[in-house]
C-alpha cells in the first residue's frame, strides 16, 4: 500500500515542478495591413504591347516594410481550387516582374490570364496578393476575315475590332506558301484550346493559327481521305466544344476539337444513301448536330462525337408545321434568330418559304410561312438574322431586305450604287458561348464588289431594323473581288 | 518491497532490449518474373495465326520478365514450364525455348514459339507459362513492384488458327459492338490491320480515332449491305456497328 502512494505521490510532484510562471515577455503589436488599388476593369493588352500598373498601395501602420513584390501570371487552370491563397498557389506561374509597379511586355501566348500582385511585408514576412483579369490579344485578336480573289489569287485580308486592315494576312506570315486553287471562304474556329482559321479554296483546306495566321496544316493530310475538290465549303464548331465539322460538297466530315483529343477529319459522316447537305450547320441541345439534306428534303441529325445521321422519324402528331423526316423543300438559305431558332428560307416549285427549327426542343419543327410578301426572294442567297428581334436580312443585287418574320412581309432598307454587288451579308454576333459585346446584333456588315474594288461597310441597325441615319457607319475598301466574310471571333 | 523489485526488473528488461538495429541487407537467391503495366496490359494475351498476312506456320510471342534480385556479370538461366490450366500440347502447340537472362540485364523478353496445326483450326488453346525454380534463378516475388507495374509468376497465352477474341475486346465494345468473329474480320477487312489495341491499354488508338473509327466501319457496312444483304454474325445476328 505504501508503495503505490509513494509512486502516486512521486507522479504528483513531477506534474507540479513542471509547472513555471510565464515571465509573459511578450509585445503585442498590431499588424499592418495593406489596401492595394489597381485596375478596376479587365486589363487588355496586344501581344508584345507593354502591360502597365500601377497599384496605389495605403498601409495601416506607417513607416511598415520595407516591402518586396512579385507580379505572376498563370491561366486558371493553372490553380488548384479557384481561391487562391499562399497555401494554395497556381501550379504554374510566369513571374513578370519584381517591381513595384508593373511595366513589362506581354510576352505570353495569347489568352485570358489572372495577373497576381503580391507584397511582402519583409519586417514580419506576411504576405498579401489581389488578382486582376488579363486577356493578352494576339495581333489579329478579334475582327473581320474577308476572302477576296485578288488578280485570281486568293487574298484573306483581316479587318480587327478597332478598325485596322491587315491586308493578305496569309501572304505576310508564310512567305513562300502559295495556296493552290480558287478562293472560296474563310471560317474561325474558336473554342477551349481550338484557335484557328480554315481557308477553302476549290483544290482544298488549309488551316492556320487564328492568333497569328501561321500555317498549320492542310488538306488532304487533315483528312482521312481527300475531300477535293471543294465545292460550297462551311465549317463549324459544336457548341458542346466536342466536335468540328466540314461540309464540301453535301459531304460532312468531323474530327474531335483539340481539348477532346486530335484525329483526321472523319470520312463522309454516314448517313442515308445519296445525302447532300446544305452548307449550314445548325446546334442545339436536343439535337446538337443538324443539317438539312438537299436530296432528301429532311433533316438530318447527329449527337456529338457520332460520324453518322440519322433521320427523324415521321411525324405522327397534328398541329406540327412541318414533318422534319419529310419537309420536301429545298433550302436555299439561313441564319440562327432569337433563342437559338434558326430561320431557314427554302423553295418549292410553287413559293418560297420561311422555315424555323429549334434545335433546343424535343420537337424541333417551327414554322413553315409562305414569303409571299418578300420582294425579289426569289434571287436571294445571301441572309443574315438578329438574335434579338425575330428579322432576316437578304441581299439581292446591290438590295438588302428585311423581313420580318412576324408580320411575314418585307421591306426594302438599303441600297447601293447599281454598280455595287453584294457579295456577302453577316449580322455581326457571337457564338453561343465566349465574350458578348454590346453591338451583337446591332450591326449589319456587308461586303460590295464594283468590278474594281472590294468593300466591307458596317450598317448600324435601330431596334425596328432599318439602318441608322440611312447610312454606313463605317467602310473599308482595297480588297479584291470578296467572296465571302466571317468573323473571327475573340479567343475564350 | 515486491512492487518495487517487479518496477526495477521491468525496467532492467525494457534496457536490455535495447539493441542496434544491424544493417538491413537482403540475401538470397536471386529470383525471375514475369511482369507488365499496371492497367494498361495484363497477365495474359491473345494469338491468332489468321492476324498475319502472310500465312504462318509457327510466331513468336515476346514475354516480358525481369529480375527480382542483384544483377550478375554472367548469364543466368531461366525455367519457364507450361503450367496446371494447360490446354495447348507441348510440342505440337507450343515450343519452351530454354533461354537465359544475360549477364549485366535486368530485364529480357522471352521468346514463346507458337505452332500452327490443323486441330487449331477449330478450337483455341491455352498455354499457362510458369516460371519455374532454374540452377540459377529461383521463382521471383509477385505482386505490385511499383506504381506502373505488377509482377507476376504466369502468364496465360490463348491461341488459334481461327480469329480469337482479342484481350482488349471488352475495352472498345462501347465503338464497336460486342464481339463476334464475323464482326471482328469484318473490322479486319476494312482497315487491313487485326491489332486494335486501345491506347489505354498499351495501343495507341486513342479517342479520337476511335470516334472516327465507328463512323468508317457503318459506311464499310452499308456498301458491303448494299451487295450482299445483312452481314450475319457466326450465331446468326446481325451485325451493326454504333452511331
Amino acid at each position: 500500500m505504501r508503495i503505490k502512494e509513494i509512486i502516486w505521490g512521486t507522479c504528483i510532484c513531477s506534474l507540479l515542478f513542471a509547472c513555471k510562471k510565464d515571465n509573459n515577455k511578450y509585445n503585442y503589436s498590431n499588424v499592418n495591413e495593406l489596401n492595394i488599388t489597381g485596375p478596376k476593369e479587365e486589363i487588355l493588352v496586344v501581344q508584345r504591347d507593354t502591360i502597365r500598373v500601377n497599384p496605389v498601395i495605403t498601409e495601416s501602420q506607417s513607416g511598415s516594410g520595407p516591402y518586396t513584390y512579385k507580379w505572376e501570371i498563370y491561366r486558371s487552370k493553372d490553380l488548384n481550387s479557384w481561391e487562391i491563397t499562399p497555401i494554395n498557389p497556381a501550379t504554374t506561374s510566369t513571374v513578370l516582374s519584381t517591381e513595384k509597379n508593373l511595366k513589362v511586355p506581354a510576352l505570353a501566348a495569347p489568352g485570358t490570364y489572372l495577373l497576381q500582385y503580391t507584397i511582402t511585408d519583409t519586417k514580419t514576412t506576411l504576405r498579401q496578393s489581389v488578382r486582376y483579369p488579363l486577356t493578352i490579344n494576339g495581333k489579329y485578336y478579334e475582327g473581320w476575315l474577308v476572302m477576296a480573289d485578288k488578280a485570281g489569287k486568293t487574298e484573306l485580308s483581316f479587318v480587327r475590332q478597332d478598325g485596322t486592315v491587315f491586308p493578305d494576312v496569309i501572304g505576310i506570315s508564310n512567305p513562300g506558301l502559295s495556296l493552290s486553287g480558287k478562293p472560296l471562304a474563310a471560317f474561325s474556329g474558336i473554342q477551349s484550346k481550338l484557335e484557328d482559321v480554315n481557308v477553302f479554296t476549290d483544290q482544298g483546306m488549309y488551316r492556320f493559327s487564328a492568333n497569328d495566321f501561321a500555317f498549320t496544316g492542310k488538306s488532304p493530310d487533315l483528312f482521312e481521305k481527300p475531300i477535293n475538290p471543294v465545292v460550297n465549303p462551311a465549317y463549324a464548331v459544336n457548341s458542346v466544344n466536342f466536335d468540328q465539322y466540314v461540309v464540301s460538297n453535301g459531304n460532312v466530315y468531323g474530327t474531335l476539337a483539340p481539348n477532346q483529343g486530335i484525329a483526321k477529319y472523319s470520312e463522309r459522316f454516314n448517313g442515308p444513301a445519296g445525302y447532300s447537305v446544305f452548307p449550314y450547320f445548325m446546334s442545339g441541345n436536343q439535337f446538337w448536330t443538324l443539317f438539312y439534306d438537299n436530296i432528301g428534303k429532311r433533316f438530318l441529325h447527329a449527337t456529338y462525337t457520332s460520324r453518322s445521321f440519322s433521320t427523324f422519324p415521321a411525324n405522327t402528331e397534328t398541329g406540327i408545321a412541318f414533318d422534319m423526316s419529310n419537309v420536301g423543300k429545298t433550302m436555299i438559305g439561313g441564319d440562327r434568330g432569337p433563342n437559338t431558332e434558326y430561320f431557314l428560307v427554302m423553295k418549292d416549285a410553287s413559293a418560297y418559304y420561311l422555315c424555323s427549327v429549334l434545335p433546343n426542343n424535343k420537337k424541333p419543327a417551327g414554322v413553315m410561312d409562305k414569303m409571299d410578301a418578300a420582294p425579289e426572294i426569289d434571287k436571294a442567297v445571301l441572309f443574315a438574322a438578329s438574335e434579338v428581334n425575330k428579322q432576316l436580312y437578304y441581299a439581292v443585287a446591290n438590295k438588302i431586305y428585311l423581313y420580318d418574320v412576324l408580320a411575314k412581309t418585307a421591306r426594302l432598307v438599303y441600297t447601293f450604287p447599281a454598280n455595287q454587288q453584294i457579295k456577302d451579308l453577316k449580322m455581326f454576333k457571337g457564338q453561343e458561348w465566349g465574350k458578348s459585346n454590346p453591338l451583337y446584333n446591332t450591326r449589319l456588315v456587308v461586303a460590295t464588289y464594283n468590278g474594281a474594288e472590294g468593300e466591307l461597310y458596317y450598317l448600324d441597325l435601330l431596334p425596328i431594323g432599318d439602318v441608322a441615319n440611312g447610312t454606313y457607319s463605317k467602310k473599308f475598301g482595297g480588297f479584291g473581288n470578296i467572296l465571302q466574310i466571317n468573323y473571327r471571333n475573340p479567343n475564350l | 518491497m515486491k512492487y518495487l523489485s517487479i518496477i526495477f526488473v521491468m525496467l532492467m528488461m525494457m534496457l536490455a532490449s535495447c539493441k542496434k538495429d544491424p544493417d538491413a541487407v537482403f540475401s538470397g537467391k536471386d529470383g525471375i518474373t514475369f511482369y507488365y503495366k499496371s492497367g494498361a496490359e495484363q497477365d495474359s494475351v491473345s494469338y491468332s495465326f489468321k492476324f498475319n498476312k502472310v500465312p504462318k506456320t509457327r510466331d513468336t510471342v515476346w514475354i516480358k520478365m525481369r529480375l527480382v534480385g542483384k544483377l550478375s556479370g554472367k548469364a543466368r538461366k531461366i525455367k519457364v514450364i507450361a503450367g496446371a490450366g494447360t490446354t495447348a500440347t507441348q510440342g505440337s502447340h507450343f515450343i519452351l525455348p530454354d533461354f537465359v537472362l544475360p549477364a549485366d540485364s535486368f530485364q529480357v523478353r522471352y521468346p514463346l514459339v507458337l505452332l500452327s496445326s490443323d486441330d487449331l483450326n477449330t478450337k483455341a488453346v491455352r498455354l499457362v507459362l510458369q516460371i519455374a525454380e532454374s540452377e540459377d534463378l529461383v521463382v521471383g516475388t509477385r505482386g505490385a513492384a511499383d506504381v506502373s507495374t505488377v509482377n507476376a509468376v504466369q502468364f496465360k497465352v490463348n491461341f488459334s488458327n481461327r480469329l480469337i477474341k482479342p484481350d482488349y475486346w471488352s475495352y472498345i465494345a462501347y465503338y464497336i459492338g460486342e464481339y463476334s468473329a464475323v464482326r471482328y474480320q469484318f473490322m479486319i477487312d476494312v482497315f487491313g490491320m487485326s491489332d486494335f489495341r486501345p491506347d489505354t491499354k498499351g495501343g495507341i488508338i486513342g479517342y479520337a480515332q476511335w470516334v472516327n473509327i465507328k463512323g468508317r466501319l457503318r459506311n464499310a457496312l452499308d456498301e458491303y449491305v448494299s451487295q450482299h444483304g445483312p452481314l450475319l454474325d457466326e450465331n446468326g445476328g446481325k451485325v451493326e456497328f454504333p452511331l
